[in-house]
């Protein structure tokens, strides 16, 4: 921050004495406490040296302090800029979902990654980002609320575009992260009751056709192995059945650091990224999960704050949808850990291995700060 | 911006429901996995990790009593193909015709069979043998999966099946010796028990717990598989000669209660055998043993031996036989041709079944002695023979409420009283072996894995009578198959050796009497001066009606004649016999 001040001018406007540390501190805490998980998780993956990029606790490091870095550039930057420029953030986002379907990397038998060099980019982390600032600039450049059906139908047609990129990549997940979003922003922009009637009865009109023409068989039984993982072991029921052993067999006080052997023996697949809580719940048990849970609570709260604190309508928005966004995020990961959800890549938050993630995380909390920062400021012209 | 901050709380008020709602249920559920299902969901994912193999012992081989293999076990393969190797066509084909062509079967019904069923592994064939097995899996043919096995082999085909006996698919005694000696045979198996990883390896220093198995030992029966082979001929050819149900043969050694061959008919068929037929599934028991029959006239050689024994007769004691004794007031006894024989001793009784001259014995020991006397001759308990199934004379005793004086006259000539064949053979060694009640036996020595073979002594259950009037009985019953006086001919007489025996023709009892079928039996022993077989033939259903004198004691002689000239033993009557 010295080194800020002492660019000195009249420009560095004094909103920083508003930064709210809390909010780098707790993601950070969540960041250590993804890189303990990380370390055990990918012990049986990763023998190499501790201070190497191949060594994946220290390349989510190295994530991390860019990450806070761009977070701090972020706050500095009035909000305002990027709402004003939110409608090139999603052209080039919705260009990437494009362009991955031809070019992208795959695995797990989905298409979702660029590869760049040693670093993979998933554009849909960034893409959410870009579609929640469309979004607040759409209604605060219109009239400041969804109260009209056009701005409503508006707001749509801007959201779906993403949703059906990802959906057919396939990523289900963040598909339905895309419509948590702009549900809840339209819910704060104030949608007309009668409106939201309609798209959900229209939604549940339409579920049979989804699930019959556009959901794929994998998903569908991703969806059965839920209710009877037991059904098929081996393949779809296979996850599900690991996270359920891993979380259940941690108890109160999990079997120690390094210790579960769900993890460590390779039961559990992808320990690092979705499946990391299972890691969590069965080395550090019930308490562990309940820290973890205190954690986010605490961030999504300063974000609330921040919401409330926002200056503008196209603040309160933005503030809103990241905390829908992370929220969401956290929620379905978890829930797909222990099995209240069907098995689907949604990395948690600041915990989960993924630079992407990390980034785009980390970026969202300098924007909450960049409108914290600024909710006085702008009040008092 | 006054205006809409006011509405922003409220606004905010259900996204912010709905995550409480959201953590809550998150909440609730890691609650729920973590502490209330916690010991199930810890039992999955350590049962996960753990590998429990059996290791299965070696099953002992059945030798007879020269250490001739009757039964042993050699490794087979059971040849199973994953269906799911076998989608691509090319791949279908390269290995149903590899395993076609080693199991001589049609590979394009091979590929229909795995592709009908599709999933999983699918049986080819069972018990393949082992080069057969091993070329196949050498060969990597693609989608086998062979898993070992063993298989009984039966060098001597089906002599001696119905005490050897067989295995279930489980390789599990099912009936005989394989049944009743299982655990013996089978050892224990024994167990690995580790920790894994996913890819099957154990983990290091983790539990490892290993239990060798304990090898089974090979049993050496005291059968001998060529006096086997005999009776069980003899036998067959008698029942097909008298057109009878079936039959049975025993030899026994009287001194030892060895038995050294036991034939029955009908006889479980290693050749024949179909366990999808229930008609072949009586076959599974062993009908000397476990099936009960009146044994007539053969009786009369107890009841004499306990009168005998308690003094109350001698073998030279006179009686009148008039044809018939009444006993009671409405209850006549006949002899069994309806004639009389006058005055007779003791061994004239014998001599010539007089029923009227057992009933007179039995009357003079009285019912409480009579009774003892069964009871010491082994009838009321079982034999102590190692096959299973074997269940105990039935007859009425002095004390049961339904007994009356008609019951001490009937069973002293044989009816009223249901023995088993091996029971009534054990009661007869004991008349002539000096006394005593042998335990009969099938089973002589055992020898472990390792070689050491562990005798199993002659079991005396007890002396029914002494000495002096076993020597007594072995006379009286010389006499009857040849008298003194030269005034019958009795075929149970051999031709090359001397012998002593009593025949037994008994109608076969029917609810509230007897019809006219009936069981055809004689028992023998021979040589006279040291008897070395003592042998049962009966006869079931003889559609001839022949005796037991006319139809079972030729067969007796004959099988004396080959099986002690098979024993080497030194003929002593005939034309045979070393003149001075």
């Amino acid at each position: 921050m010295a080194a800020l001040n002492a660019r000195g001018g009249q420009n560095l406007f004094k909103g920083w004495d508003r930064f709210d540390y809390l909010i780098p501190v707790v993601a950070l805490a969540l960041v250590l406490f993804g890189l303990i998980l990380i370390h055990s998780g990918s012990s049986r993956v990763y023998e190499g040296p501790l201070l190497s990029f191949a060594n994946p606790v220290t390349k989510q490091a190295v994530f991390a302090v860019i990450g806070v870095g761009l977070m701090v550039g972020f706050a500095r930057l009035d909000y305002h800029y990027l709402t004003h420029y939110s409608w090139l953030f999603y052209a080039v986002g919705i260009f990437a979902l494009i362009a991955i379907l031809a070019f992208g990397h795959t695995a797990f038998g989905s298409t979702r990654w660029f590869n760049v060099g040693p670093i993979q980019i998933q554009p849909s982390e960034f893409a959410k980002l870009a579609v929640i600032l469309m979004l607040a600039n759409y209604f605060s450049e219109h009239g400041g609320d969804a109260r009209e059906l056009r701005s409503l139908l508006m707001s749509l047609a801007i959201v779906v575009p993403p949703l059906l990129l990802v959906f057919i990549q396939p990523d289900l997940g963040t598909s339905v992260m895309f419509g948590s979003v702009w549900l809840g922003v339209v819910l704060i922009a104030g949608v007309n009751r009668r409106h939201i009637m309609i798209i959900a009865a229209g939604s549940i009109a339409l579920f049979p056709f989804v699930w019959t023409f556009a959901v794929a068989d994998y998903q569908i039984e991703r969806i059965g192995v839920l209710i009877d993982p037991q059904s098929d072991p081996l393949d779809a029921g296979y996850n599900v059945i690991q996270s359920q052993n891993a979380v259940g067999s941690g108890g109160l006080f999990g079997k120690g650091f390094m210790q579960g052997e769900q993890t460590q023996l390779n039961f559990l697949k992808v320990p690092t990224k979705d499946f990391i809580f299972s890691v969590l719940g069965e080395e550090f048990g019930f308490s562990g999960a309940m820290v973890m849970f205190a954690l986010f609570i605490l961030l999504l709260w300063r974000g609330v704050r921040a919401a409330q604190l926002a200056g503008d309508v196209a603040g309160q928005l933005v503030a809103a949808g990241i905390v829908i966004l992370i929220l969401m995020q956290a929620f379905i990961n978890i829930a797909v850990n222990v099995s209240l959800f069907p098995v689907t890549g949604i990395p948690l938050p600041f915990v989960s291995q993924g630079g992407s993630s990390l980034v785009t995380v980390f970026i969202s909390l300098g924007i909450l700060e960049s409108i914290i920062m600024r909710h006085r400021a702008y009040r008092q012209f | 911006m006054t205006e809409p901050r006011a509405g922003r709380s409220r606004r905010l008020l259900v996204p912010a429901a709905l995550a409480t709602l959201g953590c809550a249920g998150l909440l609730g559920r890691v609650v729920y996995i973590q502490v209330y299902q916690h010991d199930v969901l810890s039992a999955e994912a350590q049962a996960e990790l753990e590998v429990d193999n059996t290791v299965y012992a070696r099953r002992g081989a059945i030798l007879d009593r020269n250490g001739d293999v009757l039964a042993t076990s050699v490794a087979t393969w059971d040849i199973y193909v994953r269906a799911k190797d076998w989608v691509v066509p090319e791949d279908a084909i390269a290995g149903s015709t590899a395993i076609a062509t080693a199991l001589r079967m049609d590979a394009a019904q091979l590929r229909t069979k795995v592709s009908a069923v599709g999933t999983g592994d699918v049986k080819i064939a069972t018990d393949v043998d082992y080069d057969t097995g091993k070329a196949l899996i050498d060969a990597k043919v693609k989608g086998l999966e062979a898993l070992g096995n063993t298989k009984r082999v039966k060098p001597n085909g089906d002599i001696g099946a119905s005490i050897i006996g067989l295995l279930g698919y489980d390789n599990s005694g099912i009936a005989g010796m394989e049944s009743s000696l299982n655990r013996v045979l089978a050892g224990l198996p024994g167990r690995v028990f580790f920790e894994r990883d996913t890819t099957g390896d154990p983990i290091p220093y983790a539990q490892h717990v290993t239990h060798d198995p304990e090898q089974g030992k090979d049993i050496v029966l005291t059968i001998d598989r060529v006096l086997q082979d005999m009776a069980e001929k003899a036998l067959n050819n008698a029942v097909v000669a008298h057109r009878a149900k079936g039959g049975t043969v025993i030899m026994m050694d009287p001194y030892t209660g060895d038995i050294l061959a036991l034939a029955t008919n009908p006889s479980l068929k290693y050749s024949t055998l179909n366990l999808d037929d229930n008609g072949q599934l009586a076959l599974l028991k062993n009908a000397a043993v476990t099936d009960l029959y009146e044994p007539g006239s053969v009786m009369k050689v107890v009841t004499a031996a306990a009168a005998i024994d308690a003094g109350v007769v001698t073998a030279d004691t006179w009686y009148h036989d008039s044809g018939s004794i009444k006993i009671g007031t409405d209850t006549e006894l006949k002899n069994f041709d309806n004639g009389s024989y006058g005055d007779q001793t003791m061994t004239g009784v014998l001599q010539h079944s007089i029923n009227t001259g057992a009933v007179f014995m039995a009357q003079k020991l009285g019912a409480t002695a009579f009774t003892r006397y069964l009871e010491r001759f082994g009838f009321g308990s079982t034999s102590g023979i190692e096959l299973s199934g074997e269940p105990e004379a039935i007859f009425r005793r002095p004390d049961d409420e339904a007994w009356t004086e008609v019951d001490l006259a009937t069973q002293s000539f044989g009816q009223s009283i249901s023995v088993t064949p091996v029971q009534m053979t054990t009661a007869f060694a004991a008349v002539i072996n000096g006394g005593n009640l042998i335990q009969p036996r099938l089973v002589r020595a055992t020898i472990d894995a390792q070689g050491r073979r562990e005798d199993i002594p002659v079991k005396v259950r007890g002396q029914a009578i002494s000495a002096q009037t076993s020597a007594t009985l072995r006379e009286m019953m010389r006499k009857v198959v040849d008298p003194p006086d030269g005034s019958y001919y009795h075929p149970g007489n051999p031709r090359d050796y001397t012998a002593g025996g009593k025949s037994g023709t008994a109608n076969i009892p029917v609810p509230n009497g007897y019809n006219d079928t009936q069981i055809a039996s004689f028992i023998g022993f021979a040589p006279f001066d040291s008897p070395r077989l003592l042998i049962m033939v009966k006869l079931d259903n003889n559609a001839d009606l022949l005796t037991g004198t006319t139809a079972a004691a030729p067969i007796f002689a004959d099988l004396v004649d080959r099986s002690l000239a098979y024993m080497k033993v030194r003929p002593d009557a005939g034309d045979l016999v070393a003149r001075p």
